[in-house]
């Protein structure tokens, strides 16, 4: 059952006088439970995609319907709401609020919808035990390694149970190692708990993970086939 | 290099970022504008005592100066005498009451003779003599109701040559005709045109001082030594009685200034507080800059600039912002100390008693250099400690991917030395100040320990009220719910040296609302209560019908018994008013105050006299005995010329030195130099001045206090006597201290707007480095909205805590220097009020602030693109 539909989807940017077309027609469709990776070379249009399907930024044309619902129809704040219980992100750069324990930046997006601590803190506690930090839960940022603060920020995109996980180079920050263990760690929970996944990586390895690999180039779909 | 720098990075910088560059400049520019306003105000001060000293003195090299109820005219004689005097003229100098409530300065002058010192503008381009200025002087002098007034005056008032009008004498309201005008030359320019020429034996006999002088002007003749001349005359006058000074030209206007000194200190310290604000703006935005140019810096230092050039690159940058704010500064102070410099010398006026009509401003070219200097003095010395952490940016930051994971939370070991460093200098302060020493070194450096002290101490007050906050607000407190306040107090508790230094602008502008609230409520509570305790009659009839003060036209002691006759008078013993006479008398240097009383009215009894020293009833007593010549003296004349309860007091009386027994101290807060009561009866003989100021009077059964001031008015309002109820004396004084504090409403207002601006500046700037977190909030589901109402959280906290952090520090400071340093300064015992209207004025205006500040960035927020923001560009 397709989960992502993208139909059409170009997106074009200003620049100076003159504009650059990044994404120029793209049909991509994801189905529930995929892990897919997008593979390319750099100004192929991994990102813009990813932000496109995020609800981060609007298409120039084209269409994005998740879980059935038609992004670029939202107002923000209805985007905003969608993308606090439907989505779950995780960045090259962890982003995770350095004032905030881990078991805190897990909670956050849950905490942003109105629920209480109380309420989602156990569910963040499971999750950083998954993800092996039940012991580091109450550490600040700053006092955690690269590895750790990236299985923080895996937690954090699980915790409002999403239908789309988007990971932009979740692995950048890493060294080869540790970036392999988090991601194997990431591939396991998300397909146990049979979360749809789309990651932009330039690592083969981190590709090779996946269910499907898409490759771009030039705003275009230059390949998509499964992952032997 | 440094020019490659600057043209390279430094100056395209300020293109680049015009709104940074704009907001420090005009920052600075607000800093210059109250320095220049208020040093041209003071300037024209000075030139306004300059001019009036010159106006009145003429040609005179000296003056014999005496008490204010003038002395013997017979010393004409005796100055003339002294060898070596080419002439020697008098002159009797009174204020009149004319019109609704102004005053005149009438001046009575030997017409025939002052010719040789002053001189008259009878008519454009002429320069006259007193004697030119109307059509024939013997008619003049035959008239006793003639007057000469300045040509402005009689614009202003509508009055022309044999124009009658009237004026508030001794004797009551008189009528008088206008038989010259003065064009606005010579002694025409003293107090602003506010003058009239009389002849010197009409002046005597409205003014009630028939057979007195106020001064007497000497002109040296040709080739005498002037040292020598004045020393022969000081002791001819001194041979003849005492109480006589004699002053040069020079010392007169000197003199006058010194009156103001404080004053004018108090306004000078408080520009340099506004130009020390706009510094800390300039800081914050370099310091802002230099972490959002951070990867710059390492590229330039990577590509070989050297750390000097990075340090001079950024100090220009400020200079530049200096040189701009410096100017724009110097043009709004000049329109500042145009708006300001009336109510400053009205404000003067009253606090001094003394008519200052500073109208025209000085305003010169080196006023608006100096300006522009300070500002870029002050821009410079700013951004050296920010320039100095742009050179320790290494090199190899340029090779980093950027910031990988969150920036560690600041706990610097350099904030907890400054905090510490803070609170020694406010507890070396409050030392200080409590000691009450005093010496010049020591009484400029006070005032800078509490100041620098509170500006270290007041970001550790701020971070401890995010703190208190932050846990309230923590994930499983009491207010865990809030989630989005909660992200906002944390975000500013990330770095608190870094938060506090964002806000300290602000709070020294609320600082100086707050100590300024508690010093004019603590002056305006213990001056109204010493006064609702002292002054108990139900009327008071004077000539002005205003407070109280020394230089009211004083009345004719006669007019008491036509008071008595009016219905409602209470009289007790066969008498009804009683007179009183306040003037000021020269004291071993120091002008104090004295209150030569009369026996009191039964009804208010001894509550004039607040002894607090011996049972009151004892030393009034001993003070109306006949046999006795004692003195009650006040508080702060203890405490600067040391005389207590049973010592013995000379004081150079117009009828030569006279010795005092002390007979008990008071509270008074008429002078600032000190205050004796006196018996009038002793002070009538002694001092020859059977004038009184006013009259206070007791309203009998069965009569209201309204209906018998109807009554005084009717019966002698049309002889100028005005009667004023007990109720709106205390009116007149509470609107007379809020309008001698009305002036710093502006200083205050120009201090906010740079703590405003201060705060608008670094806020916005802080957010542009948290530009990738905020895009992470926006892309993991935070609303514009909840993440507009986060920084307008932070921006809220920062003005709330901010006010909070001013209250405490403000009025630590405002009651040091109340109890202690104006205690000492004035000798006044002054207790501490803290209005708790200034402590919420001060909040509010701080959550205001935020609100405003909070609003300009939350809409720039909103407008964030997730996108760019995660790409942090």
């Amino acid at each position: 059952m397709a989960l992502l539909e993208a139909r059409g989807l170009k997106k074009t940017y200003p620049q100076g006088k003159q504009s650059v077309e990044v994404l120029r027609g793209l049909d991509v469709t994801v189905d529930q439970g995929e892990f897919v990776a997008v593979v390319g070379p750099s100004g192929s249009g991994k990102t813009t995609f990813m932000q496109l399907v995020g609800g981060l930024d609007r298409p120039s044309a084209g269409s994005v319907r998740l879980a059935g619902e038609p992004l670029e129809t939202f107002s923000d704040a209805r985007l905003s709401a969608f993308r606090r219980r439907k989505l779950g992100f995780v960045f090259q750069f962890f982003h995770l609020l350095p004032t905030l324990s881990a078991e805190e930046n897990v909670c956050l997006p849950r905490l942003l919808d109105g629920e209480a601590y109380a309420r989602v803190a156990p569910a963040a506690a499971a999750l950083l035990e998954r993800v092996g930090l039940g012991a580091r839960r109450h550490h600040r940022p700053d006092q955690l390694s690269g590895g750790e603060m990236q299985r923080v920020a895996i937690a954090r995109a699980l915790v409002a149970d999403p239908v789309l996980i988007l990971a932009d180079v979740p692995t950048g920050n890493l060294d080869s190692k540790t970036g392999q263990l988090v991601l194997q760690l990431f591939r396991d929970t998300v397909k146990e708990r049979g979360q749809t996944v789309i990651m932009v990586t330039h690592d083969p390895r981190a590709a090779a993970l996946a269910d499907r690999v898409i490759g771009l180039r030039d705003g275009l779909i230059e390949r998509d086939e499964p992952t032997s | 290099m440094i020019r490659t720098l600057l043209r390279f990075a430094g100056l395209r910088h300020i293109r680049r970022k015009p709104f940074r560059a704009a907001l420090t400049a005009l920052g600075i520019a607000l800093g210059v504008a109250l320095f220049v306003a208020i040093s041209a105000i003071n300037e024209s001060t000075l030139a306004f005592f300059r001019t009036n000293v010159s106006s009145m003195t003429g040609k005179a090299s000296f003056t014999v100066l005496g008490s204010p109820v003038g002395f013997p005219e017979e010393l004409v004689e005796v100055v003339r005498a002294v060898p070596g005097v080419e002439a020697a003229v008098p002159m009797v100098e009174s204020r009149a009451r004319f019109g609704d409530g102004e005053t005149l300065v009438v001046f009575g002058v030997d017409l025939l003779q002052e010719a040789a010192v002053r001189e008259y503008g009878g008519g454009p381009g002429d320069d006259q003599h007193a004697e030119d200025v109307v059509e024939d002087p013997l008619e003049f002098l035959n008239q006793p109701d003639s007057i000469i007034v300045t040509r402005s005056f009689a614009a202003a008032h509508g009055l022309r040559l044999e124009s009658p009008f009237d004026l508030v004498t001794a004797l009551g309201r008189q009528r008088f005709v206008v038989r010259g005008l003065l064009e606005p030359k010579g002694t025409a320019r003293a107090y602003g045109g506010g003058v009239a020429i009389m002849d010197i034996d009409g002046a005597r006999e409205m003014f009630g001082k028939v057979g007195k002088v106020d001064r007497i002007d000497v002109v040296p003749a040709a080739g005498v030594d002037r040292d020598e001349l004045a020393g022969r005359i000081t002791q001819a006058v001194a041979r003849a009685g005492s109480g006589l000074r004699v002053e040069r030209r020079e010392d007169q206007a000197r003199s006058m200034a010194k009156l103001v000194e404080g004053y004018q200190g108090i306004l000078a310290f408080c520009s340099l507080l506004a130009l020390l604000i706009g510094m800390f703006l300039v800081a914050n935005t370099i310091a802002v800059a230099v972490a959002d140019r951070r990867r710059e810096i390492a590229v330039l230092r990577a590509l070989g600039a050297s750390r000097a050039g990075i340090l001079v690159m950024f100090v220009i940058d400020a200079a530049i912002m200096g040189v701009v704010g410096g100017i724009i500064g110097a043009v709004l102070g000049r329109e500042l100390a145009e708006l300001l410099v009336e109510r400053v010398s009205a404000s003067m006026s009253r606090q001094y008693v003394t008519p200052i009509d500073v109208s025209e401003l000085h305003f010169s070219s080196a006023q608006a250099a100096a300006g522009v200097i300070a500002g870029v003095i002050a821009a410079t010395l700013a951004a050296l400690w920010p320039a100095w952490r742009a050179t320790r940016v290494s090199g190899g930051e340029a090779f980093g991917a950027g910031p990988a994971g969150a920036p560690p939370l600041v706990r610097s070991r350099r904030a907890t030395i400054r905090r510490l460093a803070g609170l020694g200098m406010l507890a070396a302060f409050g030392l200080l100040a409590a000691s009450g020493a005093s010496h010049p070194a020591l009484d400029a450096v006070t005032p800078l320990l509490g100041v620098a002290g509170a500006v270290l101490a007041a970001p550790w007050l701020v971070a401890l009220g995010l703190h208190g906050l932050g846990w309230l607000v923590r994930a499983r407190g009491p207010l865990g719910r809030l989630a989005v306040l909660r992200l906002a107090c944390q975000n500013l508790l990330r770095d608190p040296a870094r938060t506090g230094g964002n806000v300290l602008s602000l709070v020294i502008g609320l600082m100086l609302v707050i100590t300024m609230g508690v010093i004019q409520f603590s002056f305006k509570t213990s001056i109204g209560d010493w006064n609702q305790r002292v002054l108990r009659s139900d009327l008071w009839v004077s000539s002005i019908g205003r407070v109280l003060a020394v230089d009211v036209q004083p009345l004719s002691e006669e007019l008491g018994p036509e008071i008595d006759r009016v219905p409602g008078v209470d009289l007790a013993d066969g008498k009804g008013a009683r007179g009183f006479r306040i003037v000021h008398h020269q004291h071993e240097g120091r002008q104090i105050m004295l209150k030569a009383m009369e026996p009191q009215h039964p009804k208010v009894g001894n509550a004039w006299f607040d002894v607090v020293d011996r049972p009151v009833d004892q030393a009034v007593a001993e003070l109306f005995a006949p046999a006795t010549t004692g003195v009650l003296v006040s508080q702060n004349f203890t405490r600067h010329f040391g005389e207590r309860p049973g010592d013995t007091l000379e004081l150079a009386t117009p009828s030569g030195p006279e010795r005092f027994r002390v007979l008990g101290t008071v509270v008074d807060y008429g002078s600032p130099e000190g205050t004796l009561y006196l018996s009038r009866a002793v002070y009538r003989r002694l001092w020859k001045d059977p004038l009184v100021s006013a009259f206070s009077v007791e309203v009998a059964p069965g009569h209201t206090p309204l209906e018998v001031q109807q009554a005084i008015e009717r019966e002698l309002g049309p002889r100028g006597l005005i009667a004023t109820r007990n109720s709106q004396l205390r009116e007149q004084f509470d609107v007379m201290m809020d309008e001698s504090f009305g002036y710093t409403r502006a200083i205050e207002l120009a201090a906010l707007g740079i703590g405003l601006l201060a705060l608008l500046s670094t806020l916005l700037l802080s957010l542009l480095a948290r530009q990738r977190e905020l895009g992470m909030l926006r892309a993991i589901g935070m609303s514009r909205g909840q993440l507009a109402r986060m920084i307008l959280g932070e921006a809220a906290l920062l003005g709330v805590f901010g006010g909070l952090a001013a209250v405490a520090l403000g009025v630590y400071i405002a009651q040091l220097w109340v109890v202690s340093t104006l205690a000492s300064s004035l000798g006044w015992f002054i207790q501490v009020h803290v209005p708790l209207s200034s402590v919420a004025i001060t909040v509010v205006t701080g959550l205001a602030v935020g609100l405003v500040v909070g609003l300009l960035c939350a809409r720039r927020v909103a407008t964030l693109e997730i996108r760019a923001a995660l790409e942090g560009s």
